[in-house]
């Protein structure tokens, strides 16, 4: 693994109230992969990047609909700088969604109809090279998709598109609570790159893990259980995604005291490898002896 | 509660009473200074019977053994490298004993306090103890974040 940058958008215009998403790069050293590209910012520096490191395409994760994880894949699109695109690809799905609606009311077209509206960005997608999440699961060397669990995201789907519970679930919505999670394993380390998921998606998963995503840009209370989950863990290294702005609060309530935490809203660009083997580790050699 | 740092810490007493403020929701107050340390009451006072002890173990020692008749908290908390120093004198049938983690060799390892952004360099049981007592009291996060010493009778 060469390296894993996570963007920040602190040098761009109007950083304070424009909401610049969120942008991953993987570059395993032989393939590099994107994970979400939240605005044609972001697309430029990628496209920029690509140029320097000789990489004529990229793959591309999108870990779920909002625009904030989108909006600069389609000029990474008009550039010709994608192979293909990795997401959830809900019409694979939508007997299995119209069984879970279990709603004798709703036809098959009707379903395809909502997934189409509410699932939009994603259908602007069609007719790019496109592979379903539950299809591939390994994406490059050390790179690879595990979750959400194919059943907990169909039975948000579900409950989304039958709206007789409302759009929350786990506190999230049900766009972000699916969000795609991928695992990076790098030298003796273990990252979890997990979008605007909530909390029970991961649940199982964050202490198997030594750096992680806080979701949804740092909000307080996913991360808040998260470091409850993993408080012996003292090494763990957190980033935190947030080029939001003013426009949803994002890491604003988090208290990063206690923790390892690095935050693009403080900080230029994250590169992961730079910040686990500096030479300034957790440890200072001293100790409460002699 | 009481809070006690050997003299060579004492620069840190401000970003600890900070830190006992932020983890424990208890004020301090300077309540004597003996035998190289500097003592420090949680306020309100009587709220909860913790001791804690931090320095290099031989004046940590030291201390405890020629103050052991003035220590009657339940919870004896040392933060301290055990090595091969043990603390049977301090054990009765009323308190538990803790100490901050150990390393294979016997040693309690400091970290960066700026990493945590926390304004000292602590042990790894403190930074423990620091995230569980904002949900859990005081009692529980001691049980979570030092070792017990147990001793035979």
């Amino acid at each position: 693994m060469k390296e894993i940058i996570i963007l920040s958008a602190i040098k761009y215009e109007d950083k304070e109230i424009s909401n610049y998403g969120d942008c991953m790069l993987i570059n395993t050293g032989n393939e590099l992969v994107i994970y979400d590209c939240g605005s044609e910012e972001h697309a430029d520096r990628v496209i920029e990047y690509m140029r320097k490191n000789e990489y004529e395409s990229a793959i591309v994760v999108l870990s779920h609909n909002d625009s904030d994880h989108f909006n600069g894949i389609r000029k990474l699109i008009e550039q010709k700088k994608v192979s293909i695109i990795v997401t959830t690809l809900l019409l694979k799905y939508v007997d299995d969604i119209l069984e879970l609606i279990d709603d004798k009311r709703r036809a098959r077209e009707k379903v395809k109809e909502q997934i189409l509206e509410r699932y939009n960005n994603i259908a602007e997608l069609s007719g790019e090279n496109l592979r379903d999440i539950y299809d591939c699961d390994i994406i490059a060397s050390g790179v690879k998709i595990i979750g959400p669990d194919k059943s907990y995201m169909l039975e948000t789907v579900a409950k989304r598109l039958d709206g007789r519970e409302g759009d929350g679930v786990d506190g999230e919505t049900a766009v972000n609570a699916t969000s795609i999670q991928v695992s990076i394993e790098f030298d003796s380390h273990k990252l979890l790159l997990c979008g605007d998921c909530s909390y029970p998606a991961i649940e199982d998963k964050v202490r198997d893990f030594d750096i992680i995503q806080l979701p949804h840009h740092g909000k307080s209370k996913q991360a808040e259980k998260i470091f409850e989950k993993k408080n012996d863990q003292i090494k763990t290294v957190y980033l935190v995604s947030d080029n939001t702005g003013g426009s949803n609060g994002g890491s604003d309530n988090l208290n990063e005291k206690g923790h390892i935490i690095h935050n693009t809203k403080d900080s230029d660009d994250i590169i992961v490898p730079d910040i686990v083997s500096s030479k300034k580790t957790v440890y200072t050699g001293r100790k409460l002896g002699y | 509660m009481r809070y006690l740092i050997q003299d060579i810490l004492y620069e840190q007493r401000e970003e600890r009473r900070e830190y006992v403020y932020d983890s424990m929701r208890l004020w301090t107050v300077l309540s004597g200074k003996k035998d190289r340390f500097v003592e420090y009451s949680g306020f309100p006072f009587g709220y909860t019977s913790v001791f804690f002890i931090t320095g290099h173990n031989y004046m940590v020692y030291e201390y405890l053994i020629k103050n052991k008749e003035l220590i009657k908290e339940k919870l004896i908390v040392i933060i301290t490298c055990k090595k091969d120093y043990k603390f049977n004198f301090l054990k009765t049938k009323a308190n538990r004993i803790f100490i901050s983690k150990q390393n294979a060799e016997g040693y309690s390892e400091i970290v960066y306090g700026d990493q945590f952004k926390l304004g000292f360099d602590l042990t790894e049981s403190e930074v423990i103890f620091y995230n569980s007592a904002k949900t859990k009291n005081i009692k529980e996060s001691v049980v979570d974040s030092f070792e017990e010493i147990y001793f035979n009778n």
